[in-house]
């Protein structure tokens, strides 16, 4: 692979809510969750670490002391058909029971897989994959929240250069070696200063800041950086296999990896599947899965994954309409699992990216207008069956600063015509883009039924459908004119620079348009640096009630991501707007 | 079907040729094709006038009366074959549908049956190593990938209209090619025109005064036959994501959009499905009749 | 014979290369791969860097000359996605592909060509019209939607095959069958017409007359018409890889369709090229084999030298 290293895939055609391309920055690689979230952990951590940063005592961050809880406060309960997410705790800390199921598999419209090397995974869905196969040293519980897993704790120094992570004892790898620092050396020598380094262009973020690991003692290691690296923790590189790396080389390892996570690889199919078997000697009791095997097919028709779940070939299917959901209730042995919240679809007013030119979008009462006009509880209620609700912000509810006394703007097509006139765009004509995601299900409907509505108050748009894969480079090239649909995940807006950032407000964000207002750049600015959680917070709050404001971007439906799951499985956890597949933690089969 | 582009050819080939038709399918064929006349009327004719009787706009979104079974099972005549997800009235929307598909599928089979005719006389009628070449050309064209060639063509120039009427149209034209260029060597060899050229008669007035109005019977087969495969065609397109686009309602788009209501809109992947069916079916079966009734050999 | 071959294989050479280079064309046409495989947030140098890996950086006719030197190896290049060669990627999905189309093709032959017969041999009967009507239906409902109700009836009701995947035997019934019925329908309908025109002949009625058995003049009928039949089944056959495209989706067959639909969402060229130019080659050995055929069952056409066209 010498000659040739490509770069990571910012795919746009995955199953579940992915992300666009680039157009929320940092997209698809591992970075980005872990940025995303990351964040808001790492504030915790600064919060906790505070003056201590001296100590070398691990600190842990939260108060969270053990390994990521499995009380699942996201499962579904064991019986009964309800789809309200539960309390069912079905584990205990000794551990699972042996499930007489041995398999389960779980459909996805797409895996985009390259290689399921955790470092080497780029593509879209990614994420299922990772966290299969490998453990971190911090994870994400239920919550969203990073809690240490293969670490017990970290110390930076007071240059904010070194970081020293305590390691947990006791971890088995899938070659039966015992987990220790080394291991953590290795997966970052390998990106940073292994003979393969430069083929890891999608971790070039990593490697602008990591220069290498040192190992203290068995289970001390220390990561240094060129300069401060505020998301380091959750950053990290994997733990892989040091023997076994050393033994079979890079190209053998990124097709068979062994690691530390729950489930042994064992198969890779492309575009087919992917299959794993149970680590037995997996650390972690209350996590170690009561299942043997596990499989993600890929099905990329929806009515295919209904099929194989009403039949039984699929114990889980992910990325359903709400029209199949609905129509799967009916069926005695299928549950639906509704993770909320997954996707905000914006009608952006694009035409504000362009500084000079006129526009009647420009006007802020036009876009309130705009917003007024349209009735987005009906859409939620026809078009996706109640499994959507009217955001009432621009800012997702897990955002910090997501402000709740926020009022979403009602309905009101004849206060819409009022300000329409007072602007003096009675008979307003823009043309409104759109494209296909699975971010958000249906979106040229959606988009129909905008126009719809905007016609009952005389504005007159047309529609312009463009393939996705071209939409989204003509997205950020400040390609379009008039407005423009995006789907936004919500799940990487964990940290409030982020919307800014990369949702198009922001006039530093590069290959986004650019908003140019000088307020909200400044705002954004001040966000970025702060490093305190709290008042971090207090400016996304600051930020969000501006975008409210100035709707730069018309919040227009807030969807859920909805999961099928079959009989086999007793309890199914995810974390809280994450519409991935996986981790499979919280999942217990029958 | 398998996207049936160019898998035609052959079959064509046997239209050309003449076919004995035994006795008892001689008296059903000289009977007039009521049923595919009727449907195939209906068609053309719900085509060209289907905005001034279609009850609403196709598109006209009324979200307070979504999914609306049609009438019988519990619909109301307001919108006698129920509504979408959006409140769109079904009825309205296949007559949309039915312009759709007779645009795209007269146009496909009028640009390729256009350029399929000059190659067919070109090749046919001059022969040599023009022929030779022209008929290289058309087979080359029938080794491409039609699908793949689709996917990559929308992939440069996004979903259209007007895309799928050239993909089509490239994947069409070689079937009338070599179809017609057999007709041209049949028609080139016979007595009065091989007279007419010993007398004279120069070639474009012999391409003109007999070649071209006697492949217009094989002409009229192939178009009615190739009019049926372009609209189910369309609608394998549109399964990929590559047919006409939303908001435009055509037959293929909704009936991949509405195979997931199943459950809840039965009416939504069926009712376009019969539309479909029934058109390609007519004109499969016009095509039929006409190559029968077209048959030298049963109309002596 | 030497000659024709050889004129034969310097012909599908060409149209290898013109497909080649219109494929690379398009490919080129479809926008700048690099948009997508980087992250928003990349420095210029990282899109620089990049587009050098993935070779973006030179000039299109370079690009091209690139291509075609690799072309020439054999070598199709390497994917931006899977990060794996085409070749590899190609051969691990193409037998999937042919497996399914050969199946289907097998369906689709053995009884479209039964049908035809069938129905010639007992015109106007109850089985005609049966063989018939379900000609003109497999021809009037696209492939998705005949798919999806195979798998409601014979997957969701009654249990009696897998609704997708691939696997033994059983997995393979339904995606067969869906991507065979078009080739059955016309397959059927192509043989009816031919053996009934054979049947017309004097010899067959002289047959007839001598008393040779129903299974034999069979034989004899079929061996009669099979030109028009195998030419058209050659064209089937190479099309149903093309078509395969749709029934991969449905039944999530992992074969060469489904590569190239996901490799030119990415823009992912190499793939895309790939596949087309496999394809391509594939239906060409295809349409050479069905050429040669001729002689095999035509002794005219032996003599003649060349087939197809004239054949008719």
């Amino acid at each position: 692979m010498d000659e040739f290293d490509a770069p990571t895939v910012y795919h746009h055609d995955e199953s579940m809510p992915p992300i666009e391309p680039g157009t929320f920055g940092f997209a698809v690689s591992r970075r980005s969750l872990l940025a995303g979230g990351g964040a808001l952990a790492l504030s915790a951590f600064l919060a906790a670490c505070g003056s201590s940063s001296k100590s070398t005592t691990p600190t842990t961050a939260g108060g969270a002391t053990t390994a990521p809880p499995t009380s699942a406060a996201n499962a579904i309960p064991a019986a009964g058909s309800s789809t309200t997410a539960g309390n069912a705790t079905t584990t205990t800390a000794a551990g699972r029971v042996d499930a007489k199921t041995e398999t389960i598999a779980i459909g996805v419209a797409s895996l985009q897989e390259a290689y399921v090397d955790p470092q080497w995974a780029t593509g879209g869905l990614i994420f299922p994959l990772m966290w299969a196969i490998s453990d971190f040293l911090y994870m994400q519980n239920q919550e969203g929240k990073f809690v240490p897993t293969l670490a017990t704790g970290y110390t930076l120094s007071d240059d904010k250069l070194k970081w020293t992570f305590k390691l947990r004892s006791g971890v088995k790898m899938h070659d039966g070696s015992t987990f220790s620092a080394k291991d953590v050396k290795t997966a970052v020598d390998r990106v940073v200063s292994g003979p393969n380094a430069k083929d890891f262009t999608h971790l070039n973020n990593f490697k602008t800041y990591v220069t290498g690991a040192n190992v203290i003692d068995d289970l001390t290691v220390e990561v240094v950086t060129g300069k401060p690296f505020s998301t380091l923790v959750v950053d990290m590189a994997p733990p892989i296999a040091t023997d076994y790396y050393t033994k079979v080389g890079d190209a053998a390892f990124k097709a068979k990896p062994v690691c530390s996570g729950a489930w042994k690889f064992v198969s890779q199919e492309l575009n087919a599947n992917v299959k794993y078997e149970r680590h037995e000697d997996y650390w972690d009791p209350t996590r170690k899965p009561n299942f043997k095997k596990l499989v993600y097919a890929i099905v990329p028709d929806e009515s295919a994954r209904v099929a194989g779940i009403k039949t039984g070939t699929l114990d889980i299917a992910y990325g359903l309409t709400g029209s199949t959901a609905d129509g799967l209730k009916s069926e005695a042995n299928v549950k639906i699992v509704e993770i909320k919240e997954t996707g905000l679809a914006y009608c952006m007013m694009y035409d504000n990216v362009y500084p000079d030119q006129p526009s009647p979008l420009k006007d802020v009462n036009v876009r309130k207008a705009l917003l007024m006009a349209i009735d987005r509880d009906a859409i939620g209620k026809a078009l996706y069956k109640g499994f959507a609700v009217t955001p009432s912000s621009a800012t997702p509810k897990i955002t910090p600063g997501y402000n709740p006394a926020t009022k979403a703007v009602p309905f009101d097509p004849e206060g819409a015509k009022k300000l329409l006139a007072a602007a003096g765009q009675a008979d307003l004509t823009l043309t409104l883009n759109t494209y296909t995601t699975t971010t958000i299900p249906d979106m040229v409907k959606l988009t129909e039924a905008i126009v719809s509505y905007w016609s009952q108050v005389g504005v007159k748009a047309t529609i312009n459908n463009v393939e996705a894969a071209t939409y989204l480079p003509s997205f950020r090239n400040k390609q379009l004119k008039g407005a423009a649909m995006i789907a936004g995940p919500t799940f990487f807006y964990l940290e409030p620079s982020r919307l800014s950032a990369t949702s198009f407000f922001w006039s530093k964000a590069p290959y986004t348009p650019i908003v140019g207002d000088t307020k909200l750049d400044a705002l954004v600015d001040q966000i970025n640096v702060e490093t305190d959680f709290d008042k971090r917070t207090a400016l996304g709050r600051q930020q969000a009630d501006y975008l409210d404001e100035q709707l730069y971007g018309l919040p227009i439906i807030t969807t859920s991501s909805l999961v099928a799951v079959g009989p086999n499985v007793t309890a199914f956890g995810f974390i809280k707007s994450n519409p991935y597949a996986g981790p499979t933690s919280w999942i217990i089969a029958k | 079907m398998a996207l049936p582009l160019q898998a035609e050819t052959t079959s064509m080939d046997a239209i050309a040729a003449p076919t004995l038709v035994p006795g008892g399918r001689r008296r059903r064929g000289r009977r007039l094709p009521y049923f595919s006349g009727f449907v195939l009327g209906m068609f053309v004719l719900s085509g060209l006038f289907g905005p001034f009787v279609a009850p609403y706009s196709p598109n006209k979104i009324d979200l307070a009366n979504f999914l609306q079974p049609p009438v019988g099972w519990g619909g109301s005549f307001k919108h006698p074959l129920g509504t979408d997800e959006l409140g769109r009235d079904v009825l309205s929307r296949l007559i949309y549908g039915n312009r759709i598909a007779l645009l795209v599928s007269l146009a496909v089979v009028v640009i390729a049956g256009l350029f399929g005719v000059a190659v067919a006389i070109l090749a046919g009628y001059r022969g040599g190593r023009l022929d030779a070449f022209l008929m290289r050309t058309t087979d080359a064209s029938l080794a491409f990938p039609v699908l793949l060639f689709a996917i990559v063509w929308v992939g440069v120039f996004g979903p259209s209209t007007r895309n799928v009427i050239v993909i089509l149209a490239v994947a069409f034209w070689p079937s009338y090619a070599r179809v017609l260029r057999s007709e041209v060597l049949r028609i080139k060899t016979m007595d009065y025109v091989t007279m007419t050229r010993t007398m004279g008669g120069g070639g474009r007035w012999i391409v003109r005064r007999h070649i071209l109005p006697n492949i217009v019977p094989t002409l009229l087969v192939l178009l009615s036959l190739q009019l049926g495969l372009a609209i189910v065609a369309e609608g394998s397109l549109s399964f990929l994501g590559l047919g006409v686009p939303a908001p435009a309602a055509s037959w293929g788009g909704m009936l991949s959009d509405g195979r997931n209501h199943l459950s809840d809109g039965w009416w939504l992947p069926i009712m376009p499905g019969i539309a479909l069916s029934l058109t390609v079916l007519a004109s499969n079966m016009f095509g039929d009749w006409l190559r029968v009734n077209n048959d030298p050999t049963t109309k002596r | 014979m030497v000659r024709y071959v050889l004129a034969r294989l310097g012909q599908s050479i060409l149209v290898l290369f013109v497909v080649a280079t219109v494929v690379f064309g398009l490919s080129r046409a479809s926008g700048n791969a690099v948009d997508l495989f980087i992250p928003q947030d990349a420095t210029a140098e990282t899109k620089a860097q990049v587009e050098k890996n993935l070779g973006l950086d030179k000039s299109i006719p370079q690009q091209y000359v690139a291509y075609l030197k690799n072309l020439a190896q054999g070598d199709l290049g390497q994917s931006f996605a899977y990060r794996r060669d085409v070749n590899g990627l190609v051969r691990t999905a193409l037998p999937n592909t042919i497996e399914l189309g050969v199946c289907a093709f097998a369906f689709g032959a053995i009884f479209g060509v039964g049908i035809g017969v069938l129905s010639a041999m007992r015109q106007g009967s109850w089985l005609d019209s049966v063989g018939k009507g379900l000609a003109l239906v497999g021809q009037s409902v696209p492939s998705f939607f005949l798919g999806m109700i195979l798998v409601i009836v014979f997957a969701v009701s009654f249990r009696l095959f897998p609704p997708f995947g691939q696997g033994g035997f059983s997995h393979l019934v339904l995606p067969a069958i869906t991507l065979g019925a078009f080739p059955l329908a016309s397959l059927s309908r192509l043989t009816r017409s031919a053996v009934i025109e054979v049947l017309r002949k004097d010899h067959t009625l002289f047959e007839r007359a001598k008393g040779v058995s129903g299974a034999r003049l069979v034989v004899h009928t079929l061996r009669n018409a099979s030109l028009p039949i195998v030419t058209l089944a050659g064209i089937q056959l190479g099309g149903l890889f093309s078509g395969a495209v749709i029934v991969e989706t449905v039944f999530a067959w992992p074969g060469v369709g489904r590569l190239a639909i996901q490799a030119i969402s990415l823009r992912d060229y190499n793939v895309v090229q790939g596949v087309v130019l496999v394809n391509t080659a594939i239906f060409v050995v295809l349409l050479f084999l069905v050429d040669v055929s001729y002689g095999l069952l035509d002794p005219r056409v032996r003599r003649q030298g060349r087939g197809v066209a004239t054949a008719s």
